[in-house]
């Protein structure tokens, strides 16, 4: 596994119409804000920027740009190498409920068009937004038909199709947690790493189900399914999790009268005749969601075997540590890259005792 | 001078746009006559609607050989798409010009702007109305549409050809605008023996827009009256007058006299040289001074004559003895004008005099040497420190409600006993009044705001102070 002492930049536009729900979407996701809260914003002068450590390690510069024509104009002409150099991934909004679909998609075209110029490898997730306003039984339809005239233009903009991803969004449920989840999944550095762990870590607890959650976003980072569970119809209850957690936490703010920014909780217990399910902290940045079958005596073992593992996904999730920790892990030399049990593993991750 | 003036807003389609502009062309043009701008609207557009934490201050940036002066507004309410109406109102001055006296004038437009936005919603229906052109339009400017071209032109021309301007807009919108040079000194602080004269007509009573204070105060303002006499006859409070009289003459509209008297003594000032080369203002002069003759020989009084008597002016010689050694000259020239037209011309000064107390008296016994009367000297230390005493005993017992101070302070020296019985009835009574003059002793005022604040006569103000409560005192003129 691999251990950067370093964080990983990575670049991300958010462009689309002015109006399209871009800065209300980074509210939500990031910002913690709620979707009836997100009317009162004000429409992005020239472009946000916010920075966002994601999973301790990743670094996500999330630009969040201005839809006006005027600005559109300016990132295609005399901004046009300062935006779009270096881009990891492009987030692209429609809004489904526009009436100018022809107007939208050449702004599109000359969009990717000039991503395409200074970052030809980037990947680009187009999201089909506001599809709460389409009424239920056209939804599927009038996906598909956008998906379709999109990919049309961007493959004439010289990308491949499998650069390309496409997601129906809307702020209003939890289709918005999915599509933004597999932002994230492209961009961690690790995530093959985490899966084997995982991997393991569910086979030796014999647990249905481990999904792993990113603690401020509450977006999935990966998950685990064995067996019997793969039979599960809600295909989406991944994502009703995450939207099921940022409520929580909104709800335990406005009790405990705390930012929602601040809150968080120990663990959370589900026990039922059919199953039974707990949530816990396994890193600073993430939360383990582990489900199991109704049996007390597994459950218990399970939330201590749970406990037992943190310190090893510790090297998961290196929060970057003053400099001198960092230099003193560089001199023991590349042998601590292993994952090491007890001691050890203590000297290596330079103080995470309060991991135990 | 302004050279151009625009007005933009951020539109939640098309982003920051501009509006209005004065004149035609001059920031953003139509597409078929490029390169006329006198600054590129896209280059500072980031400028003019700035992101909204920097909004509601003021701004410039210089492009292109111009600055262009702003100050970004943002007014936040749920009605506004996207809940947010952004706007600026920028001058376009070359960027050699001093800016100084701009920034009132932009700060002072936006804010009216602002008002018309809150109050009355004018901004964001003008563009609701149909026929309006936008700036880079074509047929720009539909000049019968909508009040804001008709606005900023007005303010553009008035403030070139006149240097301020009043616009009105509607009933309730009226722009007062007014550009100011002299910024640099600040006004010096008016006295209560000061005379206020104006110097420039104030309009009418009937055009006041504000200012209740000057509207009491102006008919009194007659280069005769004093400011504590005005106070008193137009029943307004010192301050208030001391302050309006010091706006007024920050605006150069009044210049403030000494108090007339004869006791004054004037002297001539190196202006008077310019006095004499110059036979128009003696002529002005010569007539000036006639005024109140009624006997038809003006010749009498000569050029010659005048000059004369100006320069027999010297410090050390009251009026009171000019007059008496020049009466029969003097027997056609009004006297009074006579001062007030040098002084006003700048070639009279008058010399003021001013007292300082050496040594307080309420210090540990003086030496012999100090004051009039060696045998009352210790005495008269002790007095000083009784009343003092009795002086905050009567404050303390007044403010905290007690009916009579006590009648006696407790700490006296028997020598002096015999004294205090005589003396201790006349001490209450002159009490505050000299507690008054001793704090005027100390340099910094005139004799003639002495006077006036304790409405005596110099005369009597000489006696008190010759009589040596007050330690030593020198007086110097000035």
């Amino acid at each position: 596994m691999e251990r950067s002492k370093r964080q990983k930049q990575r670049k991300v536009l958010l462009m689309g119409r002015s109006g399209a729900g871009k800065s209300s979407m980074r509210s939500i996701i990031f910002s913690n804000y709620v979707a009836k809260d997100v009317r009162r914003l004000g429409a992005t002068v020239d472009v946000e920027h916010s920075n966002i450590r994601f999973m301790g390690n990743l670094m996500l510069n999330l630009w969040d740009c201005g839809g006006q024509d005027s600005f559109v104009e300016s990132y295609l002409s005399n901004q046009r190498s300062h935006v779009f150099t270096s881009v990891a991934v492009m987030i692209f909004v429609f809004d489904i409920s526009s009436r100018e679909a022809a107007a939208d998609l050449l702004s599109f075209a000359s969009t990717i068009r000039a991503l395409y110029e200074f970052s030809p490898g980037s990947k680009i997730f187009v999201l089909i937004h506001k599809m709460d306003l389409v009424p239920a039984d056209q939804k599927a339809r009038v996906f598909q038909q956008k998906a379709i005239d999109v990919r049309t233009t961007c493959e004439d903009e010289g990308f491949q199709s499998q650069q390309v991803d496409f997601w129906a969004t809307s702020i209003w449920d939890q289709s918005l947690y999915k599509a933004w989840t597999q932002v994230i999944y492209f961009l961690v550095p690790n995530a093959s790493a985490i899966e084997d762990m995982l991997r393991r870590l569910a086979d030796l607890l014999d647990a249905r189900e481990l999904i792993l959650y990113e603690r401020t976003t509450c977006l999935v980072v990966t998950h685990i399914t064995r067996d019997a569970e793969q039979r599960n119809p809600y295909n989406d209850r991944f994502e009703r999790i995450s939207s099921i957690l940022k409520t929580h936490k909104h709800s335990m703010a406005k009790h405990t009268g705390t930012m929602a920014s601040e809150v968080s909780f120990a663990e959370l217990q589900i026990k039922t005749g059919d199953f039974m399910f707990f949530i816990t902290r396994l890193t600073e940045n993430t939360n383990l969601a582990v489900v199991m079958p109704s049996d007390e005596a597994s459950f218990n073992a399970a939330r201590v075997n749970v406990q037992l593992a943190r310190r090893e996904f510790s090297h998961l999730d290196i929060v970057e540590k003053r400099g001198k920790d960092v230099q003193r892990q560089g001199k023991d030399g590349p042998a601590l890259e292993e994952v090491r049990m007890a001691d050890d593993g203590e000297a290596s991750s330079s103080g995470r005792a309060s991991d135990r | 001078m302004l050279q151009a003036i625009f007005y933009a807003r951020f539109h939640p389609e098309r982003g920051p746009s501009v509006v209005h502009q004065y004149p035609k062309g001059s920031i953003v043009s139509n597409a078929k006559d490029e390169g006329q701008n006198l600054v590129s609207f896209s280059d500072i557009s980031a400028y003019i609607i700035p992101p909204y934490e920097l909004c509601d201050r003021s701004f410039s940036i210089c492009s292109n050989g111009r600055r262009v002066l702003g100050f970004p507004i943002s007014v936040e309410d749920q009605k506004y798409d996207r809940n947010r109406f952004t706007f600026n109102v920028c001058f376009v001055l070359d960027e050699k010009t001093n800016a100084q006296p701009w920034h009132r004038v932009v700060a002072k437009t936006t804010a009216f702007f602002r008002d018309m936005e809150e109050s009355d919603g004018l901004l964001h229906e003008e563009e609701t109305l149909p026929g309006l052109k936008w700036a880079d339009e074509e047929t720009y400017p539909a000049e019968s549409t909508g009040v804001i071209y008709g606005l900023l032109r007005a303010i553009v021309e008035d403030l070139n050809a006149y240097e301020e301007t009043c616009i009105r807009v509607d009933e309730l919108h009226v722009l007062n605008l007014r550009l100011e040079h002299h910024n640099s000194t600040t006004p010096p602080k008016v006295r209560i023996s000061d005379v206020p004269l104006l110097t420039s007509a104030l309009p009418d009573s009937e055009q006041w827009t504000c200012d209740v204070t000057l509207q009491r105060i102006w008919p009194h303002m007659d280069g005769v009256k004093h400011v504590q006499r005005i106070a008193e006859h137009a029943d307004v409070e010192l301050k208030l007058v001391k302050r309006a009289v010091r706006a007024l003459i920050y605006h150069q509209r009044a210049m403030l006299l000494d108090l007339f008297h004869f006791q004054a003594v004037y002297t001539a000032t190196a202006d008077l040289a310019w006095f004499i080369s110059d036979e128009q203002m003696q002529e002005e002069c010569c007539r000036y001074v006639a005024g109140t003759n009624d006997q038809d020989d003006p010749a009498d009084t000569t050029s010659m004559t005048l000059v004369q008597l100006y320069t027999s002016l010297s410090p050390g010689l009251s009026l009171h003895d000019f007059v008496l050694s020049h009466s029969s000259t003097l027997a056609r020239i009004d006297i009074r004008r006579f001062i007030t037209f040098g002084v006003i011309k700048g070639f009279l000064r008058r010399v003021h005099k001013y007292a300082l107390a050496i040594d307080t008296p309420s210090s540990k016994p003086l030496s012999s040497t100090q004051g009039s009367s060696p045998s009352k000297s210790k005495p008269k230390s002790n007095e000083a420190v009784v009343r003092e005493f009795q002086q905050a005993w009567k404050r303390a017992a007044l403010t905290s409600g007690w009916a009579t101070p006590p009648a006696e302070p407790p700490l006296l020296t028997t020598a002096a006993s015999h004294h205090r019985g005589s003396q201790q009835v006349v001490a209450e009574s002159d009490d505050e009044e000299d507690e008054k003059l001793r704090r005027c002793l100390d340099g910094k005022h005139c004799l003639d705001e002495i006077c006036v604040a304790l409405r005596i006569s110099e005369k009597k103000l000489s006696e008190k102070i010759r009589t040596g409560r007050f330690g030593e005192v020198l007086v110097f003129s000035k």
